[in-house]
């Protein structure tokens, strides 16, 4: 039985991953399938009843037309789907990874740059002895600190976007994979979900947990009288805690959207396919590759939402978390606080979605 | 015994096809088996030319597929004919009728 699927495997490797493709392959699955439960439960020996299923399987040019390859393979003799090895797929893949990392610390820096005039001004060395002129040099280093971290931050972005220039047509030309490269990009995501449902958790409860050293701080700051305002200093384990926990959140989200970059990136339509679409919906009669894909060219990668009132929550999501927030800062004025509203609604986001849509 | 040759065969896999499912709904194993055994195992269908059938006649409209389980749990694509596809049986038999009688003219026994 091994031996037939991988037959079936290699047979339709080398074919761009397409609904027509997985549908000819399933189906001639289930009838080799049946073949060979039917031969072995006559008496045949395993070797003889994958011999016969194998010798009476045909040849894959037969459903040529039905399977639309010959117009794909039309398409990349003009260039106009660039087709992603798999070779290529892994080294994006790694690139993907290292922006991943050097996009999350930037933001983590930037967000650490203000840690540093907090603590000076939290250590107040004015109180020690009393020289104004220290204190002018503890605000001079903390803000040069926080303009370094910045620029390492703004570098990091600079250059990740510039490494990954090469790989821009991934996010702009239509582009083909093979059905076995495809199956690699799946299972890389498969493996880095539960890695991704670990990070963003930690992530999203290290900005939820943040004000705790805050409040705490504030406790200690009226039991111990010293120079050191240990309330401002709590601003500043928040801005540490906030740091590590978009780190974590913006690292495993990147690496996830890269996943989703490859397979956006097959489903996308050459302006050709755009014209003869239109072309074949006129006529009633779909033929060739204009109708392989079938995609729309929207976000949601060929989903639909269940019901009109998913889509009517959905739409006015955005501008409900707004104006929840807004009100929430204006009445209280916590604004210290109230952008925790942005992080738990992003992952809300996702969650809604993936429940309120299907697949079509 | 001669092989059939596929060049031949090819214009009325589709004849088979359709006299099989005319009763009941089957799937893809089911009717090459029972090609196989209405033709005295003279003709052995290849998946890929069954498939090619099915895709081909199902873009015309002559038949329908659907998904159904069996008791075993095994999920199967099963085809049912339409009322164009008995329609375009009907013209089939009739063109073999034609093509029988007139290559018949040209068939010697004698030699």
């Amino acid at each position: 039985m091994e031996t037939i699927r991988t037959y079936l495997e290699n047979m339709f490797a080398n074919l761009p991953n397409t609904p027509k493709v997985k549908k000819a392959k399933d189906e001639l699955w289930q009838m080799m399938e049946d073949k060979y439960n039917e031969l072995i439960a006559d008496g045949m020996s395993d070797n003889a009843a994958v011999g016969t299923v194998i010798s009476e399987f045909g040849n894959l040019d037969e459903i040529a037309d039905e399977l639309g390859i010959e117009g794909i393979v039309e398409a990349a003799d003009k260039n106009e789907r660039r087709e992603i090895s798999l070779d290529e797929v892994k080294e994006f893949l790694t690139a993907a990874n290292k922006q991943a990392w050097q996009i999350a610390i930037g933001v983590a820096l930037c967000i650490m740059s203000m840690v540093a005039p907090i603590v000076a001004d939290a250590v107040d060395i004015s109180g020690i002895n009393g020289k104004s002129a220290w204190v002018d040099l503890g605000e001079g280093i903390s803000m040069s600190v926080m303009f370094v971290l910045i620029a390492i931050g703004v570098i990091l972005f600079i250059y990740s976007s510039l490494t990954m220039k090469k790989w821009s047509f991934i996010e702009k030309e239509a582009c083909s994979m093979s059905v076995a490269t495809t199956d690699y990009v799946k299972e890389s995501e498969t493996a880095f979900t539960p890695k991704y449902a670990l990070m963003m958790s930690i992530g999203v409860a290290l900005c939820i947990i943040s004000f705790v050293p805050a409040a705490f701080m504030e406790g200690l700051d009226e039991m111990i009288r010293s120079s050191i305002d240990f309330d401002d200093l709590g601003g500043a384990f928040m801005f540490v805690l906030v740091a590590i926990g978009v780190l974590l959140i913006v690292y495993a989200a990147n690496v996830k959207g890269s996943f989703e970059k490859l397979i956006k990136a097959t489903l996308r339509r050459t302006s050709t396919e755009n014209s003869n679409a239109g072309e074949d919906f006129g006529s009633g009669e779909s033929k060739g590759s204009g109708n392989v894909y079938t995609y729309s060219e929207d976000d949601n990668d060929g989903k639909v939402y269940i019901s009109s009132s998913a889509e009517l929550v959905m739409d006015v999501f955005w501008p409900t978390i707004t104006c929840i927030y807004l009100c929430w800062s204006f009445i209280t004025f916590d604004w210290y606080i109230t952008w925790i509203i942005w992080p738990i609604a992003g992952v809300l986001h996702g969650v809604l979605k993936s429940m309120l849509m299907k697949r079509v | 015994m001669s092989n059939i040759s596929s060049d031949v065969i090819r214009g009325y896999n589709d004849t088979m096809i359709l006299f099989l499912l005319w009763e009941q709904p089957s799937y893809g194993y089911e009717i090459s088996k029972q090609i196989k055994s209405l033709s005295e195992e003279k003709y052995i269908i290849k998946e890929t030319t069954l498939y090619s059938a099915f895709t081909r006649m199902e873009k015309n409209g002559y038949i329908e597929s659907f998904s159904s389980d069996e008791n075993g749990g095994k999920r199967r694509t099963y085809y049912r004919i339409t009322d164009e596809g008995r329609q375009y049986y009907r013209d089939k038999c009739a063109e073999w009728q034609l093509t029988k009688d007139v290559i018949e003219n040209f068939i010697r026994n004698d030699i």
